[in-house]
């Protein structure tokens, strides 16, 4: 179930589920008549039935009688041992270290006694760690509950709001002003390495189920630049720990759908940024492209505006003139071994939603992608759709498909060897005329395949690309077509495709060109491209999309073979 | 246009507007968040309230729906924090649900949002905030104040969590 399917469920459940609440008619009408009426407080009523006023009485009295033998002092500095701990999280994140601790601290405030057998022990420094760690975790769960809680958990709990005296409340009020000032003191002081420690595994456990007992393991290191005042936090743990753990389905976070960990050597690692004070920035994701760049914007900047001089001629005035976006993005070229797209460094001058120039830089080596007017290109493309249906209507007088489906409806991969042939035959002619009469949509499309404009070479029209050469039936001294499929078959086999997918695509074409008459060609391409939905072929990122074999008709000699990629164009397959 | 015409209403009208558009959204909202009819009911009271009395301070970084949200679950989670609503027991079964229920809601539903609404707080918060209002990653992230990624490990731990009412959908973990 993908991402967007779950979102539908849980909407559907919960609207169904939850569409019988009723609405109040005279809403508008109360806040306007409680914002008339507000004294600065808010006022919420509460329907209270009789036995529940039954046990809050009996709360109120058995927590009175608690109160009675603590103080506030106590709690107070319970409290702020509660909140410096920074325990907030489910218990079962929690150290031993920390489970004693907050025990010592209950056992100070009077909370608990070593009456109970379980706070002897925890607090038995002579037991063994993991020891004290279980029996106060027993006696901090049976107080606060397993699940979660913070230190607003514990001050309700040990202290409830309702039943403090105006005193109690002010003093508590005092306390808690005082408290959050010093922390926001605290928050804006520089960096202590134990601080960035702390933060370090508190992020750990926020991004993934990564448990305290694996924390141990950890290493933190970090670098301060000076020039931005940020910290980049890398930890790392040995892979072997982290897999052995992982057998047992505990952890995830290097799950590799959430894209956060990297492995380096036998250690995987994780990196963030802080700011100087520990704000949290951001997660340093090892995929994106401003993580994989080697070029610094400012570097690449001078590169994109040498290509924009050199190629379009285009001076600086004319860029200082314009504003300036620049990115790190993914560029429209697919690394087949690393299946991605390469990053790039993207700069856009223009106007939003008016762009002028761009241009894609190799963010790794400075190669220039793309570099090109935004306004020529528009301009240019709205001039090849012209040409384009003139072209489509010389082939529709002519009585040629031009829209290259058949009367069945069937694109032109699925037609028949005679069907292509009777279509070459009569499209051609007319289509290399057509070229030959208008030159400067020739060198359009050969600026197309230089990438001079916007438009990406395999947007070449599929009627140019199957019009470059010519198709035909085979001649008596040819091999089969059968025989022909299967040498390719054979050849992409040998190039390492799945058997199981060659043999359940029914995708395949083969050509027989017979552009030069006395060597003819079997061309075939061996798809290997199902859809994303297709479970049962998940798309492998760095595999081809297929394999294009080249073969004397005569001889079955392999002449060429292509492996298809995601940059790979149709004009190279036919 | 929107935001001519919203210039130009008075903040009684405004209000009335938000009211009739968001009042049933933010019942389940607030519901989901307090597990209570009649405290859903408050809250809601609460956030439009809160609403009115800051029409000035709406500056439209965000969308409006998410401005209401981000005020209702505040008003939640201050509710949730009082000792009141500690003290009385809002575990929830997917019987307790047919009193809010549509009458024609499946039990599978009802199932699904009992244990959506037995979540552990920040999961909850997340599946929410992100699944059930279908609020951007960033939106959801700029209301818990965490980043994306911690917004997306807990929407990982809550579906596994929920992985064995998912399933009866086909879900797959991958």
């Amino acid at each position: 179930m993908s991402d967007k399917h779950v979102k539908e469920t849980i909407q559907q459940a919960m609207n169904h589920t939850l569409c019988g609440l009723s609405q109040d008619p005279f809403l508008t009408q109360r806040v306007l008549w409680r914002a008339a009426n507000d004294k600065g407080e808010a006022q919420m009523k509460k329907k209270i039935s009789g036995s529940l006023i039954f046990a809050f009485v009996m709360t109120l009295l058995l927590a009175g009688a608690a109160l009675a033998i603590t103080n506030w002092d106590s709690l107070k500095q319970y409290f702020e041992t509660v909140r410096t701990m920074d325990t907030e999280g489910e218990l079962a994140r929690w150290s031993d270290e920390d489970k004693v601790s907050l025990l010592q601290a209950m056992e100070e405030a009077g909370l608990v006694t070593r009456e109970d057998g379980r706070v002897q022990t925890a607090l038995d420094a002579s037991l063994p760690l993991s020891e004290r760690g279980r029996a106060a975790s027993r006696v901090i769960a049976e107080r606060y509950g397993e699940d979660y809680f913070d230190s607003h958990t514990v001050e309700q709990r040990e202290f409830p709001r309702e039943e403090r005296s105006p005193q109690e409340q002010a003093d508590y009020t005092q306390w808690d002003q005082q408290y959050w000032s010093q922390w926001n003191s605290l928050e804006k002081q520089p960096l202590t390495e134990s601080r960035i420690y702390r933060d370090t595994m508190n992020h750990l456990t926020e991004i993934g189920e990564f448990p305290r007992s694996l924390l141990r393991d950890v290493q933190v290191s970090y670098d301060f630049d000076e020039q931005q005042r940020t910290y980049t936090v890398t930890a790392a743990i040995k892979k072997e720990l982290y897999l052995a753990k992982r057998e047992t389905g505990q952890v995830s976070l290097f799950d590799p759908h959430q894209s956060v960990g990297y492995e380096s050597g036998d250690t995987l690692c994780f990196q963030f940024w802080l700011d100087e004070f520990g704000a949290f920035l951001g997660i340093k994701n090892p995929n994106s492209p401003q993580a994989r760049a080697r070029l610094s914007l400012e570097e690449a900047q001078v590169i994109a505006e040498k290509a924009l001089k050199v190629r379009l001629n285009v001076d600086q005035d004319a860029l200082d003139s314009l504003p300036l976006r620049a990115t790190y993005s993914e560029s429209g070229e697919y690394v087949q071994e690393e299946g991605r797209f390469r990053a790039a460094c993207t700069f856009i001058w223009g106007e939003k939603g008016d762009t002028r120039y761009m241009v894609d830089i190799d963010a790794q080596t400075g190669r220039v992608i793309k570099a090109f007017d935004w306004q020529a290109s528009e301009a240019v493309l709205e001039q090849s759709r012209a040409w384009m249906a003139q072209l489509e209507e010389l082939l529709r007088e002519a009585g040629v498909s031009a829209d290259l489906f058949n009367r069945q409806g069937e694109y032109i991969w699925q037609w028949s060897l005679q069907e292509r042939a009777e279509w070459s035959q009569a499209a051609r002619p007319i289509v290399r005329s057509f070229l030959d009469e208008h030159p400067e949509f020739v060198r359009y499309l050969e600026d197309v395949l230089a990438s001079r404009y916007a438009q990406s070479p395999s947007s070449w029209p599929n009627l140019i690309s199957l019009t470059q050469y010519a198709y035909g039936l085979p001649d008596h001294q040819a091999i089969s077509q059968d025989k022909a499929y299967e040498t390719a078959r054979e050849v992409a086999l040998s190039l390492g495709a799945s058997r199981q997918y060659i043999d359940e695509n029914k995708n395949h074409v083969i050509y027989y060109d017979v552009t030069d008459p006395n060597r003819p060609l079997w061309k075939v391409h061996i798809s290997l491209i199902f859809g994303d939905a297709d479970t049962a072929h998940p798309r492998e990122p760095t595999a081809p999309l297929g394999y294009f074999v080249v073969m004397d008709a005569h001889t079955g000699e392999v002449l060429m073979v292509r492996e298809r990629t995601v940059n790979t164009g149709i004009r190279e397959l036919v | 246009m929107e935001d001519a015409r919203e210039a130009a209403a008075s903040p009684q009208e405004r209000l009335a507007s938000l009211v009739k558009e968001h009042q049933a959204m933010l019942l389940r909202v607030c519901y989901a968040y307090l597990c209570d009819a009649e405290d859903a009911r408050d809250a809601v009271q609460e956030t439009f309230f809160k609403a009115y009395k800051s029409f000035g301070g709406f500056r439209g970084e965000c969308s409006e729906k998410s401005w209401l949200i981000q005020i209702a679950r505040n008003t939640c989670l201050d509710m949730r924090r009082s000792a009141w609503h500690r003290r009385v027991d809002r575990r929830i079964r997917a019987e307790d649900l047919d009193s809010v229920a549509h009458p024609e809601a499946a039990g599978e539903e009802k199932e699904l949002t009992a244990a959506i609404l037995q979540l552990p707080p920040k999961l909850k918060d997340a599946v929410i905030l992100y699944y059930f209002q279908g609020l951007s990653m960033q939106e959801t992230a700029d209301i818990l104040r965490i980043s994306q990624p911690s917004v997306s490990g807990r929407l990982s731990r809550a579906r596994k969590r929920l992985k064995a009412f998912l399933e009866g959908e086909g879900y797959d973990e991958r």
